[in-house]
């Protein structure tokens, strides 16, 4: 009886002085950000690199703020002046001569110069650079300082997309010098010329960034940034709701939880990024455009939206529905099983009730793949196919791991897959839809179309350094993949981010995939 | 031969245990599907899939078209020095990487195995222990669900409770960014990870097995016959009971380590810790080869070692278990009190 009353005794004081202990840890509630200035906000990935040579088209937010190139993006999207106050291009475009900004600093006091730019970019054009962004620059065959504030480059043929290349983050040559351009240590402890200096990179935890008081364009409102890394979507959203971080990247089934806090916004931004099923040119069932034309007709992407997005997302009718030289009008495809069925008997198939469309006694019957481990594009792919299949197409939905898909591309009868860019075009057509592109010539034109108005049109537009001509081309290029479309156009997803309702600074300005691009202006964020 | 010589002794078989988990391992991650060489291209644009062209580029540039044994033997040699080769992805050295994070693991994991030790000794000595019915049933049927609650469960559970519902302590991460990170902060960041780890499904069974491990060893003669010499019953427990009926549950403890260090990967991701297993669901979704073969390697030693200790520990607690150089005298004498 006295050991059991003794141990019963012991755990009971146990448990009080465990929960004692606990109730003297600091809780988990903390009063916003706006007492010290500071903004934080919880990202679900971590990124591989805060270096920018290594960031093609997906800047992350800390190395977002820490750098500036040559020119940057402003809410338009349009390439405007940054490192560079002015610019002027030859006759023959071939000749950027650009004249940089005076007293610009580095984080770390030293003077930015010419020096500096023609470092970078000569770092990462040459020809064993390790840089992933050295394709953006394969046009450029020297790169000039007649002074200190002057950079010349020269191109061997036009490159309309390389003012978009040069809002990469030029790197600072007194730190680079003579070691790898990608030095895994610096692109860790990064020194820019942004407007916020990065003080704390703790891996797999946060970076801290404090305002650069020497910035150019004057002192960002914000004393501090704090980006937490938190893989676990909820967690984001107790640390969010529990005002452990003031904003936040949401899921879209969270954005209705989080609404009904006072205190917070929920921003949707548009992003450029499509999904599409991308048709394998090679099987003769997709031949003949007007069947490629139907499907296009046969795809309700409202319901798309809704069951899939939650309503967090648009319909798309083409890949530059959101882009700058995109226009609205031309390719108008929308939910219309008459046209369908119109487009189908034009190309010569007949459907008995119930069953699919055939022609010559061959069915329209094909599969449509995705990479299996993503669970949006499957979630896509099981609605896609049920409605073409209730259109008359026979189709399965058959996703495949991602190791079996880039090995197999040739062997896949179609795609979901996914593209898109808010800035120049180029970067994110002429892959995809280009002939010279094509899976067998090693490129990423992974269905095989070719086109010769497309073809032309891109060449065109890749080109066109005015801006009217630019949208001619791209004109053409909408008109010509209408008439004869790669790919079955389904929705462009958006990002949800959560911001404080007393926050202000943050634009709806259209954004990369996975809403890369926020933070753009972050130097004129502040509490209101 | 003393117990240095027999720690030395499976010392050296530990080192070629891991040797033989190093050759595995580079072969099973080259027969792998997958390409690293794709895998890097891709985090760095963020998925888009990558040409032909640009990975036979990458793959050049990363040395992977070497054949595996000369791949093998150029990273066994670095190994050999200390140099575990860079991450594919960051470019650090994986040292550097493990640096980081696997000390993180290790706090986690050791507080989580002391506040499972005295919670499942607690639990288990009041349920082997009790006369009330009630209270003994009450606890086998909550050690039934616990064991029944997936890890990642546990761990939801709590964060909801203590972060969420009650704001008792912060979410996740091991401190507040920007502030120093001092005993305090991250003493308050542990409770919530290292509770979940602790008494996730594995608790149930502890505390059963110590359980019956009192149950069992009070009905043992030697028991018996410290009663009948008329010593307390507190002493009883102290000396007679406790060390023998603690046998099984510390063999469990030794060989479970693996899958608590497999939990400590879920929970890591859930609390936001900066640990190994973060490291490691990184690495494996990246494809990013020198740091897996270390996380395994690593994760191996852990094992390894676990099963060490707990093997020396049940010497200790287990009369009838000798380890070379154990000097203890044999069978408690009468009047040894």
């Amino acid at each position: 009886m006295r050991i059991r009353s003794r141990v019963v005794t012991g755990v009971v004081a146990l448990v009080v002085t465990a929960t004692g202990l606990t109730a003297c840890g600091q809780g988990g509630a903390s009063s916003s950000g706006r007492a010290d200035n500071t903004f934080t906000y919880a990202l679900d990935e971590e990124p591989i690199t805060l270096n920018p040579v290594n960031q093609d088209e997906h800047t992350d937010p800390v190395t977002e703020m820490v750098f500036r190139g040559l020119v940057a993006h402003d809410g338009e999207n349009d390439v405007v002046a940054a490192l560079a106050e002015s610019w002027e291009v030859s006759s023959d475009d071939l000749t950027y001569t650009f004249a940089l900004r005076d007293g610009v600093t580095w984080h770390d006091g030293a003077p930015f110069s010419s020096a500096d730019v023609k470092f970078t970019l000569d770092a990462v054009r040459a020809p064993d650079s390790p840089a992933s962004t050295r394709q953006n620059f394969e046009a450029i065959t020297a790169v000039e300082t007649p002074d200190a504030n002057t950079v010349v480059v020269q191109l061997a043929e036009p490159d309309a997309p390389l003012l978009d290349a040069l809002t990469m983050g030029i790197l600072p040559r007194h730190l680079l010098a003579g070691k790898d351009i990608t030095d895994p240590e610096f692109s860790q402890a990064p020194v820019g010329t942004g407007p916020f200096r990065l003080v704390d990179f703790q891996p797999a935890q946060y970076a801290e960034l404090t305002a650069f008081d020497e910035y150019y364009g004057g002192r960002p409102k914000l004393d501090k940034v704090i980006i937490t890394y938190v893989p676990d979507a909820t967690a984001r959203l107790v640390q969010l709701t529990n005002g452990e971080v003031d904003g936040s990247f949401l899921e879209p089934q969270q954005a209705a939880r989080v609404e009904q806090e006072d205190r917070l916004r929920v921003r949707v931004s548009p992003t450029a990024d499509y999904r599409a099923v991308m048709f394998n040119m090679t099987k003769p069932l997709f031949a003949d455009s007007r069947v490629r034309q139907a499907m296009n007709y046969a795809v309700d992407r409202d319901a798309l939206v809704e069951a899939v997005l939650l309503g967090y997302g648009r319909p798309a009718t083409g890949p530059l529905d959101l882009s700058p030289v995109g226009d609205p009008d031309i390719a108008s495809y929308r939910f219309d099983p008459a046209t369908t069925a119109e487009l189908m008997r034009q190309a010569g198939y007949t459907r008995t009730d119930g069953g699919p469309w055939s022609r010559d006694g061959q069915p329209m019957q094909f599969s449509i793949s995705t990479f299996a481990e993503d669970p949006l594009r499957v979630a896509l792919l099981n609605i896609v196919a049920t409605q073409l299949t209730e259109a008359g197409f026979d189709v399965t939905a058959a996703p495949k791991p991602r190791d079996y898909v880039v090995d197999n591309w040739g062997a896949l009868d179609a795609f979901v897959i996914g593209w898109g860019t808010p800035y120049h075009p180029d970067t994110s057509l002429y892959g995809p839809f280009h002939s010279s592109q094509v899976l067998a010539k090693d490129g990423s034109n992974f269905g095989s179309y070719a086109n010769s108005a497309v073809d032309a049109a891109l060449d065109a537009g890749r080109t066109a350094t005015e801006e009217a001509r630019t949208a001619a081309a791209y004109q053409r290029f909408q008109e010509a993949i209408a008439a004869d479309p790669p790919y079955l156009w389904l929705v462009y997803l958006q990002a949800i981010n959560a911001f404080p309702a007393d926050f202000e600074g943050p634009t709806d300005r259209t954004l990369e995939h996975h809403g890369y691009g926020l933070f753009y202006n972050a130097e004129t964020w502040h509490w209101a | 031969m003393t117990t240095a010589q027999f720690v030395a002794r499976r010392a050296v078989t530990a080192a070629l245990v891991l040797l033989a988990i190093s050759v595995l391992c580079f072969t099973l991650l080259d027969l792998a599907p997958g390409d690293p060489a794709r895998a890097v291209l891709e985090a760095r644009s963020g998925g888009l899939p990558a040409s032909v062209a640009e990975v036979a580029d990458q793959r050049a540039l990363m040395g992977l078209d070497d054949p595996l044994a000369q791949r093998y033997l150029r990273w066994a040699g670095g190994a050999a020095t200390g140099d575990l080769g860079a991450s594919s992805i960051t470019g650090r050295p994986v040292t550097a990487e493990l640096a980081d994070t696997v000390p993180w693991t290790v706090l986690l994991t050791v507080v989580a195995t002391v506040f499972s030790v005295l919670g499942a000794v607690a639990v288990g000595l009041v349920a082997g222990l009790t006369k009330r019915r009630w209270l003994r049933r009450g606890i086998e049927l909550a050690m039934f669900v616990l064991g029944g609650m997936p890890g990642f469960v546990t761990a939801l559970l709590l964060l909801y409770l203590g972060a969420a519902r009650w704001q008792l302590l912060p979410s996740g991460g091991v401190g507040r960014p920007g502030e120093d990170v001092t005993v305090a902060v991250v003493a308050a960041h542990l409770v919530l990870p290292a509770a979940a780890l602790a008494f996730g499904h594995h608790f149930g069974s502890y505390v059963r097995l110590i359980q019956t491990g009192i149950t069992g060893v009070r009905a043992a003669p030697h028991v018996d016959n410290a009663r009948a010499r008329g010593l307390g019953a507190w002493t009883i427990l102290r000396r007679h009971v406790l060390g023998p009926a603690l046998v099984p549950f510390a063999t469990r403890l030794g060989v479970g380590t693996g899958a608590l260090l497999a939990g400590a990967y879920a929970i890591e991701v859930i609390f936001s810790w900066p640990g190994m297993g973060r490291l490691a669901i990184a690495a494996a979704k990246a494809q990013d080869y020198p740091v897996l073969t270390a996380v395994v390697l690593v994760t191996a030693a852990f094992v390894i070692a676990a099963n060490l200790l707990g093997e020396l520990a049940v010497s200790r607690l287990d009369p009838r278990v000798r380890l070379p150089g154990d000097t203890r005298r044999g069978p408690v004498v009468v009047g040894d009190h």
